[in-house]
């Protein structure tokens, strides 16, 4: 089997990670599931009024070798919640975003957040065992341009995972 | 006060601007009756909009329409455009051909602006939905 880069498999497991929770443990409906990619295209809006949550591998922040020649690898994932609105979502009175709608991402936001923070820090990906958590941070609770201008929902959380393996190993 | 340039493009451009490059919309906006349809000319420009954070990218067409302000009719009365309203694209019959293109602001610029004519507005957009083809079976 071909050796695959640490990040590549960690914003993977942090992918199967989402998809694989009961799915009343979020605000809405994950359809589609969170997808894992390099995000090495955009997005139309004019796709966007559905639901997307985007897994892309966000790089090293750090490493280190030992003297036993493991090497540590601090892998950062992103996250990224991106959901357009319609007219239906909006306000009869002033065509603004009902906040109701807004809340619901926002809820989203902070539950992945929190799945993911909740774990202690011995805390492994069940698919990826040797990828120990590490910290995380809401990036971005939501960009105001992104609503104003796109009438879009956007945030984004980063999660780190300590991952240690032999130096040339799996 | 309108200018000479303003006053001529209204009484000689613009006309043959809506029926040579217009086209056939309607006005929507949520919890009113759809517009009659009328006709309106665009400028058409590509706008990439990158996520801050680098991590992903929205991809949205712009554009900037110059309607008629006598047009904007819901429910029988006159409206002042406004962010949220969309153009929906007709069909020679009146009818809805999926393209949508939202009323929303770009960066400093506002989503409605009033010609100086008085008699137009400016509107940027959003583009929100695609026409849908189907192709029919061989």
């Amino acid at each position: 089997m071909a050796r695959v880069a640490v990040m590549h498999k960690v914003a993977q497991a942090v992918a199967t990670e989402i998809n694989t929770q009961d799915p009343g443990s979020w605000a809405l409906d994950l359809q589609p599931p969170a997808v894992f990619s390099y995000a090495d295209w955009d997005e139309q809006l004019e796709d966007l009024d559905c639901l997307h949550v985007d897994v892309v591998p966000a790089g090293f922040s750090e490493t280190e070798i030992d003297d036993r020649g493991d090497i540590a690898y601090l892998v950062q994932t992103d996250i990224g919640i991106r959901k357009r609105f319609t007219q239906d979502h909006q306000s009869s009175n002033t065509s603004r975003i009902e906040l109701a709608h807004l809340a619901q991402l926002a809820l989203l936001t902070e539950q992945l957040y929190e799945h993911f923070a909740a774990a202690s820090a011995a805390a492994r990906l069940p698919t990826l065992t040797q990828a120990v958590y590490s910290s995380s941070e809401i990036k971005a609770p939501y960009l105001r341009k992104h609503l104003r201008e796109l009438r879009q929902w956007t945030s984004i959380i980063s999660i780190t995972h300590d991952y240690t393996k032999p130096t040339g190993a799996e | 006060m309108v200018s000479q340039f303003d006053q001529q493009f209204l009484q000689s451009a613009a006309p043959m601007l809506a029926q040579h490059f217009g086209v056939q919309v309607r006005l929507l906006r949520a919890g009113a009756t759809a517009s009659d349809p009328f006709t309106c000319s665009f400028a058409r420009t590509l706008n990439e909009v990158e996520l801050d954070d680098d991590a992903l990218g929205t991809a949205a067409e712009r554009r900037t329409w110059y309607a008629l302000r006598a047009d904007l009719v819901l429910d029988g009365s006159l409206v002042v455009p406004r962010a949220g309203d969309v153009l929906a694209v007709v069909d020679a019959d009146g009818n809805q051909t999926g393209e949508q293109h939202e009323v929303a602001p770009n960066g400093p610029d506002r989503a409605v602006e009033e010609h100086p004519d008085g008699a137009h507005w400016w509107l940027l957009t959003k583009k929100v939905k695609t026409t849908t083809t189907t192709t029919a079976a061989p």
